[in-house]
């Protein structure tokens, strides 16, 4: 199994953004484009975070999904945005979704994280933390009673999932902070699968990032919305170190 | 146009799938009706999900008419999910029974899941020789040897391809495996199913 080469789209009312600390968003332009040139260029998979879903994320992502429809998708989607439920769960992956991303949110809810588990199979849910620090701690965004250390008590050793872990301070910056990453790591699980996003404006920054030994795949941002570098020519760069498709 | 049934036992990618076979030229319906099962080109079983919730929704009547489709040797995609539901039983649900036309029992990874891109290993060279395909499980069946199986192929230690008249089991995703997904159809369709002849 290879280590992957993904892209992190964030939207908002179905318009592709650069995502800025978490707080500030421009946009870029049509998703469905972006999704397109991406498939084209051989991305691994496409994450999709919908920051301004309404309390319907199937109807959402369906939505979404009739665009796909105009063009031959066959790369793999995870989507996330509202997703609180097993029954959410289902039906964004009915509506064309290959797994979903969910939050800190549906974690704390533990009936409901077992169920959407049960449903579709830890390998098809993604759990989103973005992690933000301040001098005294470490905390995912906006849940800043809660310590990692708290947070991985509510996932299972053994879970077969895969943790998505964004820099809140990197995103949109140019710089991926690992360090951060490991010591999210350490608290978290090290048996856990795990993907990193935020802060890559280099070819050798992603490979810094797939060359740790907890990091399964990457999920680009930001820059492949302002650079000329595409994932194409990212995997050609990185290739004699490391294998990619 | 041919034309696929894709069974609905309440979970799995089927808009997905519906997408990927119509740009293969299929008609696609979604259901279980027993005449569709039999009648139609071709019978999918899709992916994700757990075992548990699909075996739940196949009523034993569902059961016997996708074996009776096997037996007269009518084309079946498993795919992922669907590839161990056609395995007699799974470690992910004790108390349910899998479709049981291909022999053994689905087992938990040791690494928990594998979620990715991988070549499958073929004996022969052939088109799909070398491609990478995706997989996303958390649970598989291991390479067993079997002499009711005609033809099969191993990733990481597991079956990745199984196939038994014209009954095709795959554990990864080729609706999600971008060209190499395509080859891969083409190559059952004119090898296995024999559709284009």
């Amino acid at each position: 199994m290879i280590k992957r080469i993904g892209a992190s789209l964030i939207i908002d009312r179905k318009v592709l953004v650069n995502s800025y600390n978490f707080v500030h968003h421009l946009p870029v332009g049509k998703l469905v484009h972006t999704v397109s040139r991406l498939q084209e260029l051989g991305v691994d998979e496409i994450l999709i975070l919908n920051k301004s879903h309404s309390a319907n994320p199937a109807s959402d992502f369906q939505e979404l999904f009739k665009e796909f429809d105009n063009f031959k998708l066959s790369t793999p989607i995870a989507y996330g945005g509202g997703i609180e439920s097993h029954l959410d769960a289902n039906s964004v992956i009915r509506a064309g979704a290959d797994r979903v991303v969910i939050s800190l949110k549906t974690l704390l809810n533990p009936q409901a994280f077992f169920k959407i588990n049960e449903f579709l199979g830890e390998q098809a849910v993604i759990l989103h933390l973005p992690i933000d620090m301040t001098d005294t701690s470490v905390h995912v965004f906006g849940y800043e009673p809660y310590s990692l250390q708290q947070i991985a008590s509510q996932i299972p050793i053994d879970w077969g999932g895969e943790i998505l872990i964004s820099s809140v301070k990197q995103d949109g910056a140019k710089s991926p902070n690992l360090q951060l990453f490991n010591k999210c790591v350490v608290q978290l699980g090290t048996k856990h699968k795990y993907i990193y996003t935020s802060g890559f404006s280099t070819p050798n920054d992603i490979l810094n990032a797939l060359d740790n030994y907890w990091v399964n795949s990457v999920a680009i941002g930001n820059f492949l919305h302002r650079s000329e570098l595409s994932i194409r020519k990212i995997k050609q760069e990185i290739s004699p170190e490391i294998e990619v498709r | 146009m041919k034309t696929c049934l894709i069974l609905d036992y309440g979970v799995g990618n089927v808009q997905s799938l519906s997408s990927f076979l119509k740009h293969q030229n299929y008609i696609v319906s979604n259901g279980k009706s027993k005449d569709d099962i039999l009648s139609s080109d071709l019978l999918l079983l899709p992916g994700v999900g757990s075992f548990k919730t699909a075996a739940d929704n196949i009523s034993t009547e569902i059961t016997e008419v996708i074996k009776l489709r096997h037996k007269l040797a009518r084309p079946i995609l498993g795919i992922c999910l669907g590839l161990q539901l056609l395995y007699s039983e799974s470690e992910e649900a004790e108390t349910c029974k899998g479709i049981g036309i291909f022999l053994g029992k689905v087992k938990r990874l040791e690494d928990l899941s594998r979620i990715g891109w991988d070549k499958v290993n073929v004996d022969k060279a052939n088109e799909i020789s070398g491609k990478y395909f995706y997989f996303n499980h958390s649970y598989a069946v291991p390479n067993l040897t079997s002499t009711d199986i005609s033809f099969k192929s191993i990733s990481g230690g597991y079956d990745s391809i199984v196939i038994q008249k014209k009954t095709v089991g795959v554990q990864f995703h080729p609706e999600k495996s971008q060209e190499a997904g395509s080859v891969f159809f083409k190559w059952i369709e004119d090898k296995i199913w024999g559709v284009n002849d």
